[in-house]
């Protein structure tokens, strides 16, 4: 038996009363600013989400479109590697889409990111 | 009142010229000088003492210290510790550089993508050039899922590249952007205050102080996904399977 236990029990004592009356405070209090703070967090995570999967997804046509363009521009075959390149880029946009849409990480590769997933103990975020 | 995005212009302080190369020290340039100097007397002040109760600040370095180490061995492994203090320093500076942004007539120096931009490319030249140097050339392997048909490599190669190269572009406008976005916010929100007087203002003035307390979480979050964006490339460098 320890202490702590004993203690407990021993709820007459105005002391004690005093005590668990105020442990049912905080919780209560702990509950609410807990609850409050993971519902604002929700909101600006959802704006954080909706930015993320434009940028991505313009991130990849971008770079795509650059690459056809400076390859173009080095081997002078203007504009087919430019054409070629943003419709890859705009391929490699929609996976980085999807694999927000599917909760995988950024790791290299798709495999990866599956087999990371897999690996993440459920629940667990990023 | 000045324009919402005149707080973002780039002031020489001392010009320095070489030729047509212009080098002067900046505004930016000095606040970065400022984020530095006041990591260094952060960390220095707070592992005086080295007592083992520690004291305020250094119950704040430990902290630091010990979310750093720790994003780096979840995300990365036993490994990763030797490339502790890069994260640490790219965390801290970030973090840093949009803290100072929130003082008053402060220049928040991640507001630019010329900034983040470079932050953005040294993480991941560095860690391409990790990759190639544990793997060699097996380090391409990642840009081929495992079990694809090898016809499909002449296109899925060239899209895992690209998704590949657009991260540091990605990785850096989302922290420029966020950072820039805020600031203009509130320089609107407050010019509002200003134009309507004593009596309206206080409406604007109260959605001001609701944009700051956002913006300093921002300005944590930010720093904390640049840093563990760059974990989790450091970890794809490392671990190959």
């Amino acid at each position: 038996m320890s202490r702590r236990d004993a203690d407990a029990k021993d709820t007459t004592s105005p002391q004690n009363q005093k005590l668990s009356d105020f442990s049912i405070r905080l919780q209560t209090a702990r509950g609410t600013a807990l609850e409050t703070a993971k519902v604002g967090e929700k909101e600006s995570d959802r704006l954080g989400l909706a930015w993320r999967v434009g940028l991505e997804f313009i991130a990849a046509i971008v770079v795509g479109g650059g690459l056809g363009w400076s390859l173009d521009s080095i081997l002078e075959t203007k504009p087919l590697f430019m054409v070629v390149f943003l419709v890859l880029g705009g391929v490699a946009g929609t996976l980085n889409v999807y694999r927000i849409s599917q909760g995988l990480d950024e790791s290299i590769g798709l495999g990866q990111a599956k087999r990371r997933k897999e690996e993440r103990p459920p629940g667990g975020r990023l | 009142m000045g324009s919402p995005v005149h707080q973002f212009e780039i002031l020489p302080l001392i010009p320095i010229r070489f030729g047509a190369l212009d080098l002067s020290f900046s505004n930016s340039a000095l606040f970065m000088l400022v984020a530095v100097l006041a990591i260094y007397l952060f960390l220095a002040r707070g592992m005086r003492e080295r007592s083992l109760v520690p004291g305020r600040f250094q119950s704040l370095v430990e902290i630091t210290y010990g979310f750093v180490a720790n994003m780096i061995r979840d995300n990365v492994g036993k490994e990763g510790e030797e490339y502790f203090p890069f994260i640490f320093t790219l965390f801290t500076f970030v973090l840093v550089g949009n803290l100072l942004g929130m003082l008053p007539y402060s220049f928040a120096y991640t507001s630019h993508i010329i900034v983040t931009g470079a932050l953005g490319m040294t993480v991941f030249a560095g860690v391409t050039v990790i990759g190639f140097m544990r793997h060699g050339l097996h380090f391409l392997r990642l840009f081929f899922p495992h079990g694809a048909p090898w016809a499909t490599a002449p296109i899925l190669i060239p899209i895992e590249l690209i998704s590949y190269l657009s991260r540091p572009f990605s990785l850096s406008v989302r922290l420029f952007a966020n950072v820039t976005v805020g600031h203009i916010m509130l320089k609107v929100l407050a010019g509002f205050v200003v134009s309507l007087g004593l009596l309206l203002g206080v409406v604007p003035l109260a959605a001001t102080v609701g944009v700051t307390v956002l913006e300093f979480g921002i300005a944590f979050l930010q720093a904390y996904v640049f840093a563990i964006l760059s974990c989790i490339y450091l970890n794809d460098a490392l671990h190959m399977h």
